[in-house]
């Protein structure tokens, strides 16, 4: 007999481990659930791995800093969108350090330039613009504080330049500048009234002359009005504005019921007029005459300046009427009055036609302008020669930001986080959870259910028992109630503790109210494998209790446990979301954190916050259902000759 | 062997008693994370000092002037008073710690003294003011619970009991094949996650289905008056939570009734009748189908018992004023009453529930007596 050769502990790991793992696997892969189930859990795997090591220091903090992110746009779709033929508009983030252009002396003033191009490509809205600059100087220069002017303006594809911006940099009251401070400033460069007039100096806004009429202070008059409607515009569809091309539409509101009012008024003076005598008839006919002068103005091609003259005539003619009635006595008092109440109304009527857009009808669209943007930064200090060599780089860093209607490949939320970075960061972290809580489980359940059936007696009883209970309690709200109280308790150790304490109270609770099903199923197994004629003759070999435990129970219940095992991962990941969704949040950056954000705000209609975290936690837990469902295949034959 | 079998009155008795002491145990288990935690307490004291605090600002308002000392006199007499009511000192003005408390709160729930529930937002379920008798709450909430969750699960198990057999009977088939994967997908899904998605598509985007779901309660208030427009309206409102439910859950049903129907038609005997060429229909009704009706109507009587307690989450996504959301309000409120209340109630009908089964058992099949 050859000599028994010693194991080298390669061997035994290829003996005790690789080899019944390729086994596993090899009969896993047979059936088509199996390798589906293998393939998800690969690629979960993987993009675990690549998370691990792609994960900056200090994610989960900066996960929930909103000002982090708010250079991204909000609840952008993912960029994707537009092969779908949605039109796209691109973010970008152009930073500057140094000046474009070399300090010059303008006017008395030393001019720092900075430049930044953009290009919109597809006629679609960006969704906002921001300047953030760090480190802009203001500099004492003995005593004298020197403050600097920030400008901005824009040159459009068309060639029309829209100044966006100028002021000049606040002190607070009491500050105090010793020789050179530092300011980091995100002013908001929407001014309303640079960026009207600028359009409107460039478009050249005016009311159609066959509505104002060939009246030149009217004509002034219109232009104003329209500018302040797209002062109004531009406050609430900002970027529409830098990004597109305004188009304003004038037509003539309709003036019936101002001038039914008038004619109405006069008719029933006229008619309660008694003609007593010829002055009184001539007075009346003079009001009919009125009458009829502002009947006239019912024609559709009466201008403005046709509205004015006329009715401005109609109040002469009236006030003149008024005067002889009055100084005659020939119309009693409440017809006076009357007539008098009319004229108010009519003076009333021409003052609203003089100073507001009763008039008109100005409707404000934007249709996007695709092209070159160039950006102007300027930044400037009153001239000083001390000054010239600090000022001619007047900041640290530049940056312009140009917010696109979408954003990555997974789209952004309300604070504008990238949520592809929680899709992938959630994957360690939920798998983590997920096997953590079915190892421990099934460990438990295992050992109780083996202790149960192989002891008996006092042991069984007790945890029989213990099974019975945790059976029957229903787990989801103790689990609540356990985490809120876990949130409580932990909120004054930080953020960071309370998470992660918050999340071992999740898993804990899943381990004390999960284990016994599954040791109620091994214990049943346990007693039959006792009863088998092997068992007696270890025992009779003097095999101790621990020895046929782990010798002769254990791996025969080890194969159904692992199928258990991998069948009870997705229960802790659902649980953690189902949390989340609840409103019991940790402050981790999962899958189900983006759900739950997603529900407080009841944005239900924005498929790209809702949708991707729930498939992800499906495949997740498809890949797990899968596998145990092959495993039990593959357990099934040996499970039915027990 | 058969000699020392048990008699069925003994077993009874045994497993009534040990689902008895898993019922005594719960209660204590809830009792205490509710009170020995602190959680209570802490949320007592909160109310106390609010209830006080707005009781001060209160007569201020009403113009009353106090000196320093009558003002300190009056708060510690409003503490002393609301204390006393939530049961945080006793009469003689001692605290009563949390364990004394917690045996106060076992052996009332288990005398069924369930007690008020103090918390707006969960009297607010009932469209109430608290304080609300936890059972008038239970009794308002359960039945939309019911029409809900409790209708889908007849739903579900119906379709089935109708369906699997037939599947079972075709195991390996095409159909059947296509079942398992069914299941295995919607088994992944989350129910609630589903819910939402079946909201943001079949209530937002189509617009087929309304996506407040709250107005339910007021038609199942008014039942009585127009039973028949009411109905209509019941079932408007809760057509997407049933549709969702049964799309979520049916795999699963199909998959466990084929899994017992299985096991059944492997059995030699079906085999025989197979071979001797008995009709189809008649292997499924006879040989088939009585054989394994007793574990499919022990998980339907359980998942019906267990329905009541509500679904926490997708009643929460669907704002469905049922058994979940109630659940939810009381355990995030702290309104410990409501919480045990709830616990006795649901845990108490699932144990109910279980302990019929074993009755049917014990006296239907004498082989569970060997146990």
């Amino acid at each position: 007999m050859a000599s028994r050769k010693e194991l080298t502990i390669t061997d035994k790991f290829v003996l005790k481990v690789i080899r019944p793992l390729k086994n596993v696997l090899k009969d896993l892969a047979r059936y088509w659930g199996g390798r589906v189930g293998l393939a998800i859990l690969i690629f979960l795997i993987v993009t675990s791995i690549y998370a691990v090591l792609a994960l900056p220091a200090g994610f989960i903090a900066r996960w929930e800093n909103a000002a982090y992110w708010d250079e991204n746009p909000q609840w952008a779709p993912p960029a994707w969108v537009s092969a779908f033929g949605v039109p796209v508009a691109e973010s970008s983030i152009i930073s500057k350090s140094r000046p474009d252009e070399p300090l010059v002396l303008e006017g008395g003033r030393f001019v720092v330039k900075y430049t930044a191009t953009y290009r919109l490509e597809q006629p679609a809205f960006p969704q906002d613009l921001v300047l953030k600059l760090a480190g802009v100087k203001i500099v004492n220069v003995s005593g004298v504080v020197y403050v600097p002017h920030i400008a901005m303006s824009v040159k459009r594809p068309d060639g029309s330049v829209i100044q966006m911006f100028g002021s000049d940099v606040t002190l607070g009251g009491n500050e105090t500048v010793e020789y050179i401070a530092t300011r980091d400033l995100k002013p908001d460069i929407f001014d309303l009234w640079r960026i009207s007039s600028s359009l409107a100096t460039y478009y050249n806004y005016s009311i159609p002359l066959e509505i104002v009429g060939n009246n030149v202070t009217l004509q002034k008059i219109g232009e104003s009005i329209i500018i302040s409607k797209i002062r109004g515009e531009v406050r609430l569809k900002r970027a529409s504005f830098i990004f597109g091309l305004p188009v304003v539409d004038v037509s003539k509101r309709d003036q019936t019921a101002q001038l039914n009012t008038i004619t109405n008024s006069l008719n029933s003076l006229i008619e309660k007029i008694d003609v007593t005598n010829e002055q009184v008839a001539d007075i009346k006919q003079r009001l009919v005459d009125v009458k009829n002068l502002v009947d006239s103005l019912r024609d559709e091609d009466k201008t403005l300046t046709d509205y004015l003259a006329i009715l401005e005539r109609a109040r002469a003619n009236l006030t003149m009427i008024w005067r002889v009635a009055f100084a005659d006595l020939l119309l009693p008092p409440e017809q006076l009055d009357m007539l008098n109440s009319i004229i108010k109304d009519v003076s009333k009527y021409i003052e609203q036609l003089y100073t507001t857009d009763a008039f008109y009808d100005i409707r404000i669209t934007t249709t996007p302008l695709t092209g070159k943007y160039e950006f102007t930064l300027e930044i400037s200090y009153t001239a000083r020669d001390e000054l010239r060599e600090i000022v001619s780089y007047p900041a640290d860093e530049v940056r312009i930001i140009v917010k696109g209607n979408v954003y990555g490949f997974s789209g952004t939320d309300d604070l504008g986080r990238d949520l592809m970075q929680v899709l992938l960061y959630g994957t360690p972290i939920a798998l983590a959870i997920g096997l953590t809580t079915a190892i421990i489980t099934t460990f438990i359940g295992v050992f109780a259910g083996i202790a149960s059936g192989y002891y008996g007696g006092v042991i069984d009883e007790i945890i029989q028992r213990i099974a019975d209970i945790i059976g029957n309690i229903p787990t989801l709200p103790i689990l609540i109630i356990l985490a809120q109280i876990a949130q409580t308790q932990y909120a004054q150790y930080g953020t960071e503790v309370k998470a992660l304490m918050t999340i071992l109270t999740i898993i804990g609770v899943l381990i004390v109210f999960g284990w016994g099903g599954l040791a109620i199923t091994v214990r049943a197994m346990t007693l039959s494998i006792k009863e088998e004629p092997y068992i007696d003759a270890a025992r009779a070999l003097g095999a101790s209790n621990s020895r046929i435990i782990f010798k002769h129970i254990f791996p025969q219940v080890a194969m159904y446990a692992s199928a258990s095992l991998v069948a009870s991962v997705p229960g802790a990941i659902l649980s953690e979301a189902g949390l989340s969704v609840l409103g019991i949040r940790h402050g981790w950056p999962t899958w189900g954190a983006i759900l739950s954000r997603a529900r407080d705000t009841g944005r239900y209609d924005i498929w790209w916050w809702i949708v991707p975290p729930g498939i992800m936690l499906s495949i997740t837990s498809l890949a797990f259902i899968l596998l145990g469902l092959a495993i039990e295949k593959i357990v099934e034959p040996r499970l039915r000759t027990l | 062997m058969v000699k020392n079998m048990p008699g069925a009155g003994y077993v009874i008795a045994r497993r009534g008693l040990i689902l008895l002491f898993s019922y005594v145990m719960i209660i204590i288990v809830v009792a205490a994370i509710m009170e020995a935690t602190g959680y209570t307490q802490r949320i007592y004291e909160a109310i106390v000092k609010e209830s006080v605090q707005a009781e001060i600002q209160a007569l201020v308002r009403a113009g009353r002037q106090f000196t320093p000392t009558e003002l300190e006199q009056i708060r510690k007499d409003l503490t002393t008073y609301y204390s006393r009511m939530y049961g945080l000192i006793d009469e003689e003005g001692n605290p009563i710690p949390p364990y004394v408390r917690m045996w106060i709160l076992i052996g009332n729930a288990l005398t069924f003294n369930l007690g008020k529930a103090t918390k707006e937002s969960v009297a607010q379920l009932a469209s109430r003011l608290p304080p609300v008798p936890v059972v008038e709450l239970i009794a308002i909430v359960l039945p939309r619970t019911i029409i809900m969750i409790t209708v889908s699960i007849i739903i579900m198990a119906s379709i089935a009991l109708m369906l699997a057999p037939r599947i079972a009977y075709r195991h390996g088939s095409i159909l059947d094949r296509a079942i398992i994967t069914y299941f295995a997908v919607f088994n992944a899904i989350p129910l609630w996650w589903l819910a939402m998605v079946f909201i943001l598509i079949l209530g937002y985007q189509l617009r087929i289905f309304p996506t407040n779901l709250r107005p339910v309660s007021t038609y199942m208030m008014r039942f009585w008056e127009d039973p028949l427009g009411n109905f209509t309206q019941i079932v408007y409102f809760a057509a997407l939570p049933i549709i969702t439910i049964v799309v979520a859950g049916l795999g699963g049903w199909l998959y466990s009734v084929r899994a017992m129907v299985l096991r059944i038609v492997r059995e030699d005997y079906v085999v025989v009748a197979k071979a001797k060429g008995l009709p189809e229909r008649d292997i499924a009704r006879k040989y088939i189908l009585r054989v394994s009706i007793s574990p499919v109507l022990t998980s339907v009587i359980l998942s019906l018992a267990y329905s009541l307690g509500g679904f926490i989450i997708t009643e929460s996504v669907f704002d469905w004023p049922g058994m979940g959301s109630l659940y939810y309000a009381a355990l995030t409120t702290g309104d410990t009453p409501t919480v045990v209340g709830l616990f006795v109630v649901t845990v108490g009908v699932y144990i109910i529930a279980r302990f019929i089964l074993e009755i049917l058992y014990i006296v239907l099949d004498p082989r569970v007596r060997a146990r």
